[in-house]
């Protein structure tokens, strides 16, 4: 379940792909190659693949297929690979009615319909397409265990409550095709409360069911493997707080799109890395340290810089022949190292000018403390002295409000006394959405509030579990990660197979050819955990952990919408209507 | 016994959970009391087996358990034991870690295999059948080791799918017989119309009467091969439906027959000369040949829609470009794939000599490594480097040609990136060659500045610029065919006989630019 396999298996059927009946038309030894892709599909390769693997293949051009400006050179072979779409189709259509390209091999990252092979067909005049393939990407892979499908709420909810119609459609081809490129036909379950989770769960399922000869033919595992359908909505705090982690602060202070940190708003910063890739399939220091919190992120740091001017020394002295070969030879591993040192230097400066211009620090202290203390007059002070500082910006304190109101909703006069606050110096609008997000999770959480008295024991178990995860990374008690996500507890009752029938139902299945006590019996072995309205960085971190401790014995797929920041999930929740 | 259980957390699971209410940690069947989970495991999950051998010390093997087990639970069926490795005392290792057994780590069997384990390294769960074979349906869940669970088939399993090729061919092929029909009677036609015409004017070409009887023969003759469409029913342009008009006039398409305006925006319909039509389709059966027959001196020209002429021509036009022969770039490319291949064969020879060589010269530091090997490691590194700056070479000759689009532009950046990244990598064994085997400094090509300077003058009629460069290419030829030529003998050692056949057509296609450019040369080739 190595999603970063599954991306290398594809690309590399892509750009290697040969057909077996290679038109004698083209010539045979000729073998430079095009590759077209679409809007959807060029972040998919830009993520997963780098420049120089398709040179190798000999894939000299890359280009978009909307772009109607490209020349006409048929001596090339070219390889499509696009997302089955009306928009996308057309182009290809026009395409193949006047083909700029000697032949063509067409790759869809989803189930294409009957109807749109025929309309490719029929205008497929030249015979110039040699090859037509499904194979199975339809989301984003940002670590080996995260994927997202860059949905923005305001793209597939109709309103709070319901999906647009189109969004559904989006979002459940999408998930199906995250099953068929990991091969799983799966039980899927989601969060009974919800009326999100559950439509798209059922749509997923008619989705399996109608496809299950020709595409969900896969060997019967011993376990069944677990869709679980999650709503954001029940768990809104981990969005909200400020993340500490390195990939998390990355995504939430200077914001990374398909791996590409963005650092040109920095001052002063070097021309060379005003835009940074970063993947963690490519670079090994970012594999070993996107997980860690930004104390042992810095003697990270620090640490790859003394090894790195351990190898100038070595390098600079250079007296004999030898040393000048040895100096030849280990020069370009030694120019991108210094390169890779000085990325992760500015990235961590960066974050660090960030938390102290917008005194994170403070913030997330009283964050933590209100999100997993019970009421508490102390917190309650800090929090009033905070809104009435004038340093802090005003979205942290309108958000620190909005926390402090999911946890403490029973004590009115306090909420009352934050409102008066806020009146003062907020503008009508923030007060407003202050009001407008209480209503919107009390409701949940009375709810929550009746499961939890009943979770007692396993939330016990939970945290023992989190805080022998912790004693692994040897983190003594840290002040700024003391929430620990839902996604924490969830995991465990998985592992243990005492996930709530009841919170968690089943999708009814009749053709699954399964009844449903032997569901019930088999712990799961393979997880596909899925947000409805985005993931953090946070429970990724979470996910990976979790893994790393079972070792095999269950394996855990994290996704979502989208993955979203702290400023993402309140822009998406003052969008509610 | 129930510390066995699967994870290292049952424990504190079971003690914090209801004693009343017990459930196997590994079957979840449920249970009154934790006796029965206890006997429940032992009999069902068999979790005391090799414990209890361990625990008794003494010489009670595994199977003399399994009977007393046996007994106990005699209604139970029990899985397959005979292929279990025996525990013996101090010599057995954990398979995974390879400590050696005892009571302290647990000694236990996978279920599937049988090989021996310790406590911590058998944590996962398989389904069985009664003779340990996988069996994911009506199996029992055992623990396993972590190889047999990962081996189950369909574990690892990833990346679906579908190859619609032939299905697309099947779709494609049905409309295309519809389509060919169409195309078969267009052409027909258009064969007698373009004879037809052409049997006129020669007819009339030069006589006086030539207007008045062409035209009146002409839309006669035009009318035979096509009915026309009735001028008053049509009101729209059947192509870009347009209302036709005083400005907008209507005309036939010779071939189709249908009404169409002759917008030259829209170009719904064009007037072509025929000379032009029969040269763009010359593989049609026309009676006259457009060189014999100076056809395209004919001042006869048709009215054709745009419908026709693109089935009529778009694909001839297309398939005609595909076959073209390469050009520039593309045949420059072609040259450097060829030498790349030459590399590509000749480096693991190389890099396995020099590799026996490190080996005897490691083995005895004294020994003076063998001349023969040396000069033949030395010729095959001087080949080698040649052929790299040969490469190279070529990768600038690429380089310099003036692209004819955008296109040509950008494929040059990336070949040019791609060639840098293959010498680099390849080149490397060639660089760590130990001094005894470097006779020459690695060679780099240099640039000729001199060009410049002389460029202006003038030697016959070729500049020194041009027969510099043509003396250049000749070299890289004559190299290049040399390289082919040695590998073609290789090969033909090696019996890659399909191999040869494609180097051979490249050898024919060097031999022939060879002789151009020797003939361009004339006497200034070298002496």
């Amino acid at each position: 379940m190595n999603l970063f396999d599954v991306a290398d298996y594809y690309i590399n059927k892509i750009v290697t792909s040969r057909s077996k009946l290679s038109v004698a038309k083209v010539n045979e030894h000729q073998r430079i190659k095009v590759l077209l892709l679409d809007n959807n599909t060029t972040p998919t390769i830009s993520l997963c693949a780098t420049q120089s693997d398709l040179l190798k293949q000999e894939i000299y051009l890359v280009d978009k297929i909307e772009n109607e400006e490209r020349e006409v050179s048929r001596h090339l072979r070219c390889l499509v690979y696009v997302k089955p779409t009306e928009g996308t189709l057309q182009c290809l259509l026009r395409e193949l009615r006047n083909p700029r390209y000697g032949e063509y091999q067409i790759f869809f990252n989803n189930i294409v319909l009957k109807s749109q092979l025929e309309r490719l067909a029929e205008s497929d005049d030249m015979e110039a397409v040699t090859k037509v393939e499904e194979i199975f990407q339809d989301f984003f892979i940002l670590n080996q265990d995260l994927f997202s499908l860059d949905l923005q709420p305001k793209d597939f909810l109709s309103n709070t409550l319901v999906w647009s119609e189109p969004g559904l459609t989006e979002c459940s081809n999408s998930l199906v095709s995250v099953l068929l490129s990991l091969k799983i036909k799966p039980e899927i379950r989601f969060e009974g409360a919800s009326k999100l989770c559950e439509r798209l769960a059922k749509e997923v399922s008619y989705e399996i069911g109608k496809n299950e000869r020709t595409f969900f033919d896969f060997l019967v595992m011993d376990s069944t493997p677990i869709l679980l359908i999650l709503d954001r909505k029940t768990d809104p705090i981990t969005p909200l707080l400020q993340p500490w982690t390195y990939q998390s602060m990355i995504n939430e202070y200077i914001g990374v799109k398909r791996n590409i940190v963005d650092l040109s708003k920095v001052p002063k910063i070097d021309k060379d890395l005003e835009k940074v890739t970063l993947s963690s399939k490519q670079d090994a220091f970012f594999r070993d340290t996107m997980y860690l919190n930004f104390g042992e992120l810095g003697d990270k740091v620090k640490q790859y810089v003394t090894t790195y001017k351990d190898k100038t020394q070595t390098n600079s002295q250079i007296n004999t022949i030898e040393d000048i070969k040895n100096f030849i030879e280990k020069y370009p591993e030694f120019r991108k190292l210094s390169g890779n040192v000085a990325k992760h230097m500015a990235i961590v400066g960066e974050l660090d000018r960030q938390l102290k211009i917008r005194n994170i620090w403070e913030v997330s202290e009283i964050e933590q403390n209100l999100s997993s203390h019970d009421a508490n007059e102390e917190d309650f002070s800090e929090l009033i002295k905070l809104l009435q500082s004038e340093t802090v910006d005003k979205y942290y304190k309108l958000k620190l409000a909005c926390i402090y109101s999911l946890n403490n909703h029973a004590n009115s006069d306090k909420i009352r006394q934050l409102v008066e606050l806020l009146t003062q110096d907020f503008s009508p609008e923030d007060v407003n959405f202050f009001h407008r997000f209480k209503s919107l999770f009390n409701r949940h959480d009375k709810k929550a509030q009746s499961n939890h008295d009943k979770d007692d024991i396993l939330s016990e178990l939970a945290r023992r579990f989190n805080s022998k995860m912790s004693s692994k990374g040897n983190t003594a008690e840290n002040v700024y990660m003391q929430h620990i996500p839902e996604i924490s507890s969830l995991l465990t009752e998985l592992s243990k197979n005492t996930l709530s029938r009841d919170r968690f139902k089943t999708v009814d299945i009749q053709n699954h050819g399964m009844t449903q006590t032997q569901l019930r019996n088999d712990i799961p072995q393979d997880v596909i955990l899925f947000f409805v309205g985005g993931v953090t960085y946070e429970e990724a971190r979470l996910v990976h952990e979790f893994n790393e401790t079972m070792n095999s014995r269950m394996r855990v797929v994290l996704g979502g919408t989208s993955i979203v920041s702290t400023n993402q999930y309140m822009d998406s929740l003052r969008a509610m209507k | 016994m129930v510390s066995n259980g699967t994870s290292s957390d049952t424990p504190s699971n079971l003690s914090i959970m209801d004693l009343e209410n017990v459930s196997c940690p590994i079957c979840l069947k449920k249970f009154d009391n934790l006796q029965a989970l206890n006997k429940h495991l032992d009999v069902e999950h068999e979790f005391n087996s090799n414990e209890g051998s361990l625990g008794s010390n003494e010489s009670s093997t595994v199977n003399g358990k399994a009977t007393k087990v046996n007994s106990s639970a005699d209604k139970v069926q029990k899985l397959k034991r005979s292929h279990w490795e025996k525990l013996q005392k101090g010599i057995s290792h954990c398979q995974a870690c390879g400590r050696t057994l005892n009571n302290e780590i647990g000694a236990i069997n996978c279920k599937k295999c049988g090989k021996l384990h310790c406590r911590r390294h058998l944590p996962n769960m398989i389904k069985l059948d009664l003779s340990a074979r996988y069996e994911p349906e009506k199996g029992k869940w055992y623990n396993c080791c972590h190889d047999c669970f990962v081996n189950k088939p369909g574990y690892n399993d990833y990346g679906k799918a579908i190859d619609l090729t032939q299905k697309f061919f099947k779709l494609r092929n049905m409309k295309k017989e519809d389509k060919n029909l169409r195309l078969l009677q267009l052409e027909n036609r258009f064969v007698r119309l373009v004879n037809g015409l052409v049997t006129l004017y020669k007819k009339y070409n030069g006589s006086i009467i030539y207007n008045l009887k062409m035209n009146n023969e002409m839309s006669k003759l035009e009318r035979t091969v096509t009915p026309w469409r009735d001028d008053r029913s049509v009101l729209y342009c059947n192509i870009c439906s347009e209302p036709f008009g005083l400005l907008l006039r209507k005309h036939h398409c010779r071939l189709c027959g249908m009404i169409v305006c002759d917008n030259t925006y829209r170009n719904c319909s064009n007037q072509i000369d025929i000379g032009y039509l029969v040269s763009a389709a010359s593989d049609l059966p026309f009676d006259y040949d457009t060189e014999r027959d100076s056809l395209s001196e004919i001042p006869v020209s048709v009215r054709l829609c745009s419908h026709c002429i693109s089935m009529l021509f778009v694909g001839r036009k297309f398939s005609k470009d595909v076959e073209m022969p390469l050009s520039g770039i593309f045949a420059k490319y072609e040259s450097m794939q060829n030498i790349s291949k030459v590399i590509d064969s000749l480096l693991p020879t190389f890099e396995d000599s020099l590799n026996n060589l490190k080996l005897e010269t490691f083995r005895d530091s004294k020994r003076v490594p063998d001349p023969k090997n040396l000069n033949e490691l030395a010729r095959l590194r001087h080949k080698l480097l040649n052929s790299f700056n040969l490469y190279n070479t070529l990768t600038r000759q690429l380089i310099c040609i003036e692209p004819r689009n955008h296109v040509e532009r950008q494929l040059q950046n990336s070949i040019k990136t791609a060639s840098a990244a293959y010498i680099n990598e390849k080149i490397l064994p060639l660089k760590s060659l130990p001094a005894i085997l470097n006779p020459e400094g690695p060679k780099t090509q240099k640039d000729e500045p001199e060009v410049k300077k002389l460029s202006q003058l003038m030697i016959e009629n070729m500049t020194i610029k041009e027969v510099k460069e043509l003396r250049q290419e000749l070299m890289v030829l004559k190299e290049q065919s040399y390289l082919i030529e040695s590998t073609i003998q290789d090969y033909k050692k090696q019996r890659r006989l399909e191999e040869i056949v494609t180097l051979n057509k490249n050898l024919e296609e060097l031999h022939s630019r060879i002789h151009t450019v020797q003939s361009k040369l004339g006497d200034n080739g070298f002496s």
